[in-house]
């Protein structure tokens, strides 16, 4: 209020004296029955349409989900308190929406759209697009062709990522499921820069306030918010807004796929949104199933999911997509994408539980993250036997799938003799090698978080692995050995390094990546 | 479980028992005065939903206020809701055969809610503006209510006409403060 003017002030009641409708409009309506935890039932609104906003007398929002005989069930998308039985309840004739734009890069919003980083309002043109919308169908799509870099060594070398993919990030509490999430975030910078934004969206759902302060404040630091938009429903937030709240995020990510860009969206996580949504189906009386979820909870995530999509480049055919909303229409283009990260929070290891078992059913492939692994210092702590990407190989660039081709196969086999070997006894030559390699290997797929690293620095460090130029080279000081190389490289071989960026990977190359690799063991041998 | 399903069939055979013994009217009378005792007397809805009080004491106390002023359809009815234990939806039954007379007989329940009190012609005028708009007969029940501050509120069905001085302040206020916020 400070910089407001008193003159604006009434300019700004004139303007609006002038608009405004004193005329009353015929509305429909209906009463308020009941008021539980969250959800009020209804009497009227005969007409109302399911997912159809509703307004409260308070100014509360709801949203109707249940329609009955005689009454409707609604969520609540603010406080209960505020609703009274007998209060009248409108129609607002508009299904459940959120307001999308390009300006909604560089905030914090809620799951109705609304700013909370006190920036004020969201400037430039806003788009209507509703949260619930069918995902393309067939011959919109197309297969996965392009890597989305993650800039972790381990992943994009043995599970790599590919634009409009669906990723399950999977594991305990405290194992770094988020930290990969957001490494990714900031490793799409370099795309930004370059002028080919992978627009970024990540939706808390069910967190600590304090905790996505903390990651909006990374996110700033390492300036990856300039593209990306932070949903967030907290721990205190209503039931309804923080299952809504994946669906306003995919939304946000429609918008950008349909435009034409790349864009990626993180859940953060889902089985916090399938116990709220739990939550909303038992109170509105739907019949419990397994673990009291609902029926419909395979759908929930399945249909939430589908979303994620890799769009025709043929513009025409893009244009002619299922189900566009009417406000974007005309921005239409080919060759989108949205992909999918969705994180889900095991306990105690137990991927068996029913909404793991459905969501790794329903995604592309998981990246699965064990405590063990975390606690003996393998950071990002993946266990690479289970953590498959079933679609993203097509994806990977070249050079990196010569590189790293053998990678996990060759770490799974090094795995199975390590557990072998604990028994102590004698080990032949042959043995003893593949333990040796692959214990450098494991160093060197180790990764400090916040640190993404370009494709050709991930190419040239894992050549030496995967090639065995490291075997003189003590364990502890592969990572002085790997920093060094890369510097050398960057500072006497930068072209080479942009090669490998580039995919390109041919006997010159590789000469002088040996060369470089065999100059700096020089340093390191005892 | 759909709870709908139990108001709306008691109250279909609630209606169509009244129709057959030419009672209608009669009950009619009965119904509107229950829902307005269940809508003014919270007390009242709170004794029929307590698990606490036994059925055969909602039964006699129910028989002993009302025994005088309802119908004997109207009384067997509430018992024997209280037999199935049922009580707990009498307000949504209600409603349901109010809005079975309006839809049989065409005479639509009409709110209306004003700052002052109205005169005959006045509620006359408004009797045609329901004819007009909605069709059919109209019964008009009026409330005065000060917080409107002036104009009317009329509440028919599912449909409202608010054009009360409150509500135009009330949406006033709030395009201001969202458009000073934003």
């Amino acid at each position: 209020m400070a910089g407001l003017k008193p003159a604006e002030v009434s300019e700004i009641l004139k303007q609006q004296l002038d608009g405004f409708k004193t005329v009353a409009e015929l509305e429909e309506v209906g009463t308020v029955l009941q008021v539980s935890d969250g959800i009020a039932r209804v009497y009227g609104l005969s007409n109302v349409e399911s997912n159809e906003m509703v307004e409260f007398d308070s100014g509360v929002m709801g949203i109707v989900l249940n329609l009955e005989e005689d009454n409707v069930g609604c969520v609540l998308l603010g406080p209960t308190e505020k609703i009274k039985e007998g209060d009248s309840v409108k129609r607002s004739k508009k299904i459940a929406s959120i307001q999308v734009g390009e300006g909604l890069l560089g905030r914090v919003i809620n799951t109705l759209g609304e700013p909370l980083d006190g920036k004020g309002a969201i400037p430039g043109t806003l788009y209507e697009m509703p949260f619930e919308r069918k995902a393309p169908s067939v011959i919109f799509r197309q297969p996965v062709s392009e890597p989305l870099q993650t800039g972790i060594k381990a992943i994009d070398s043995m599970i790599p990522i590919g634009r409009g993919q669906r990723e399950l990030i999977i594991g305990d509490r405290q194992t770094g499921k988020t930290t990969i999430a957001i490494d990714t975030i900031i490793n799409q910078k370099e795309y930004y820069k370059k002028g080919e934004p992978v627009y970024c969206i990540y939706v808390a759902i069910g967190q600590k306030g304090s905790t996505v302060a903390n990651i909006a404040k990374t996110l700033q630091e390492h300036g990856a918010m300039d593209y990306t938009v932070i949903v967030m429903s907290t721990a205190s937030d209503p039931a309804a807004l923080q299952f809504y709240a994946p669906f306003a995020g995919a939304a946000i990510g429609e918008f950008f796929r349909d435009c034409g860009h790349a864009a990626l969206i993180v859940y953060d996580d889902l089985s916090k949104q399938a116990v709220s949504y739990r939550e909303v189906s038992l109170l509105l009386r739907r019949p419990p199933g397994r673990e009291a979820y609902p029926g419909d909870i395979f759908y929930l995530h399945s249909r939430l999911l589908e979303r994620s999509a890799k769009i025709n480049n043929t513009e025409a055919v893009a244009r002619q997509m299922n189900d566009i909303p009417e406000s974007i229409r005309h921005l239409v283009k080919g060759g989108g994408s949205l992909t999918a990260l969705p994180i889900i929070e095991t306990q105690d290891g137990d991927v068996s539980a029913y909404i793991p078992t459905n969501v790794i059913s329903i995604t592309d492939g998981q990246i699965f993250l064990e405590s063990h692994l975390f606690n003996a210092g393998i950071r990002p702590a993946i266990n690479v036997g289970i953590s498959v990407s079933r679609v993203g190989g097509n994806a990977q660039i070249k050079a990196m799938k010569k590189v790293a081709g053998t990678l996990k196969l060759s770490q799974a086999e090094f795995r199975e003799l390590e557990a072998f070997s604990k028994f102590g006894s004698d080990l032949d030559a042959a043995t003893k090698s593949v333990l040796e390699k692959g214990s450098r290997n494991v160093e060197i797929l180790k990764q400090g978080s916040a640190s993404p690293m370009t494709v050709g620095e991930q190419i040239a460090i894992l050549y030496c692995g995967t090639h065995g130029l490291l075997m003189d080279v003590p364990r502890e000081k592969i990572k002085d050995f790997e920093k060094e190389y890369l510097l050398l490289l960057s500072t006497q071989h930068a072209d080479i390094l942009n090669k490998l960026n580039m995919g390109e990977l041919n006997d010159g190359i590789t000469q002088t990546l040996e060369m470089v690799a065999k100059k700096t063991v020089q340093n390191f041998v005892f | 479980m759909n709870e709908s399903k139990i108001s709306v069939r008691y109250a279909k055979a609630f209606f169509s028992s009244a129709v057959e013994k030419k009672l209608l009217d009669v009950v009619k009378k009965d119904v509107d005065l229950i829902l307005q005792l269940l809508q003014s007397q919270p007390r009242l809805k709170e004794l029929l939903a307590s698990p606490v009080v036994k059925t055969s004491e909602k039964s006699a106390f129910m028989v002993t206020i009302f025994k005088d002023q309802f119908n004997k359809l109207t009384i067997d009815f509430l018992q024997l809701l209280l037999k199935n234990n049922r009580e707990v939806y009498l307000l949504e039954m209600c409603l349901n055969f109010q809005l079975l007379y309006s839809k049989l007989t065409g005479i639509k329940t009409a709110h209306l809610t004003t700052a002052v009190e109205l005169d005959e012609t006045q509620i006359q005028q408004f009797n045609e503006l329901v004819q007009a708009n909605f069709g059919g007969k109209a019964e008009i029940l009026t409330k005065v209510d000060e917080k409107l501050l002036g104009g009317f509120v009329l509440k028919v069905e599912d449909h409202q006409w608010d054009a009360s001085v409150s509500t135009q302040l009330h949406k006033m206020r709030r395009e201001l403060v969202h458009f000073i916020k934003n």
